[in-house]
């Protein structure tokens, strides 16, 4: 091989590794997510009367099986918004990561504003707790703070006092702080939140979110009364969310 | 500079740039490709996006020279040859730099717990001061190859000094 060619035939190895390398990433991210929306559109029928116990998903079950992903992912959480809403927003986060407290710090008012209290779409959460133990700890209080009717506004406080991961800001001891400090019963919280009954709803989520395809916090599932389905991952604008409800509602 | 003045690695810079730049600010979350094409900077992505601008162009100036001095200057000497794959290596580990792709695939990892969940996560935490650290090894190598690429003449000074000497008698 003459030194010229071979120069140029470095040249276009190299370049072609890079642009591999780089579109092979982004590739897998693609893939893993169309995968993801399709395994769940297969399956969109709606039935009717399922419970919080139907949302227990085995972590070895394959989307072959008979399970239904959508009214699982519509089932047993909480729910702020109207009922009747055409959309619904499913929410896998972790009070702990940092890009879902950015979220909710830019973009979660707007979409309640626009979206919510317009009646347009409901939205749900979900725990898919991956960054430690104090990120089930948060999840436990949330609950335990659902039980006297204010979920989401210890979801709010959470968020809005979160700090480095893992760093203690939500130790059980912190977490029984934030508490006292929005005023719960703290007899009630405290037997709730030591009781270890979320456990399993905690546990469901994060299997239903894996079984679901979340490869990262937060990922939003949006499902329409006709069963489809649109996702997005990541911390994505709010003018996002009003095109796909847009296109789920038409 | 002189290298992005030849047209084809003017050409090799391009794709480069591109490349690193789409997978940069997609793992970063600025782009999004899906369910729509989305360039999003939410109020704390500022510093992250200037670190992501500054990387691509350090990394695509870093790995044209160094491509230029592995194929072009193996006449000058092992040593632009070699400074030439140091610049690769170095723009491929800190400019490109691996560790950031592993992310997301780190994060699944970790929903079945394990070190590796936790090295994504320390990593996510850590991003900008490993990102400063990547683009002060990307301003080192480019001061390097810089300092490699000038042409350096030493003047016998001494023996043409003896032979004009022995010239004069």
């Amino acid at each position: 091989m003459k030194q010229g060619s071979r120069r140029r035939f470095v040249v276009g190895v190299v370049i072609a590794l890079i642009i591999i390398v780089a579109l092979g990433g982004i590739g897998w991210h693609l893939i893993t997510a169309t995968q993801s929306t399709l395994s769940t559109t297969m399956d969109t029928s709606m039935s009717g009367g399922v419970t919080a116990a139907d949302t227990t998903v085995s972590p070895s079950m394959s989307s072959s099986t008979a399970f239904n992903l959508t009214a699982a992912l519509l089932s047993g959480a909480p729910t702020l918004g109207s009922p009747n809403a055409s959309v619904t927003i499913v929410e896998f986060g972790d009070y702990q990561c940092p890009t879902c407290d950015d979220w909710f710090k830019t973009q979660e008012s707007s979409l309640i504003q626009n979206l919510v209290n317009t009646g347009r779409a409901k939205l749900v959460w979900r725990d898919f707790d991956f960054y430690g133990p104090d990120s089930v700890s948060a999840s436990e209080a949330a609950y335990a703070a659902g039980e006297e009717g204010k979920f989401w506004q210890f979801h709010d406080l959470l968020f809005q006092s979160q700090q480095i991961p893992n760093g203690g800001w939500a130790s059980r001891q912190n977490l029984v702080k934030l508490a006292e400090q929005m005023g719960l019963n703290m007899t009630q919280f405290d037997v709730a939140f030591n009781s270890g009954k979320f456990d399993s709803l905690i546990n469901s989520n994060h299997n239903l979110g894996v079984q679901a395809g979340v490869t990262q916090t937060p990922t939003f599932f949006l499902i329409g009364s006709n069963g489809k389905m649109v996702t997005i991952a990541g911390d994505q604008p709010e003018s996002v969310f009003e095109q796909a409800v847009a296109q789920l509602a038409g | 500079m002189d290298t992005f003045r030849d047209i084809r690695y003017f050409l090799v810079a391009i794709p480069i740039l591109v490349a690193y730049g789409i997978a940069l600010l997609f793992f970063d979350q600025f782009l999004f490709f899906s369910p729509y094409f989305t360039f999003y900077v939410s109020h704390s992505g500022d510093m992250n996006l200037i670190l992501d601008l500054l990387l691509t162009v350090l990394t695509t100036i870093v790995l044209t020279v160094s491509i230029r001095q592995v194929l072009f200057q193996r006449t000058a000497g092992g040593g632009a040859t070699k400074s030439g794959a140091i610049g690769i290596v170095a723009a491929i580990l800190a400019g490109a730099c691996p560790c950031y792709y592993l992310i997301p695939l780190l994060a699944v990892a970790g929903t079945v717990g394990g070190a590796l969940g936790a090295a994504g996560i320390l990593l996510d935490a850590y991003q900008i001061p490993i990102k400063l650290a990547a683009t002060l090894i990307l301003f080192f190598t480019a001061y390097k190859l810089n300092k490699s690429n000038t042409c350096k003449v030493k003047a016998p000074t001494r023996n043409l000094a003896q032979k004009r000497q022995q010239l004069a008698s």
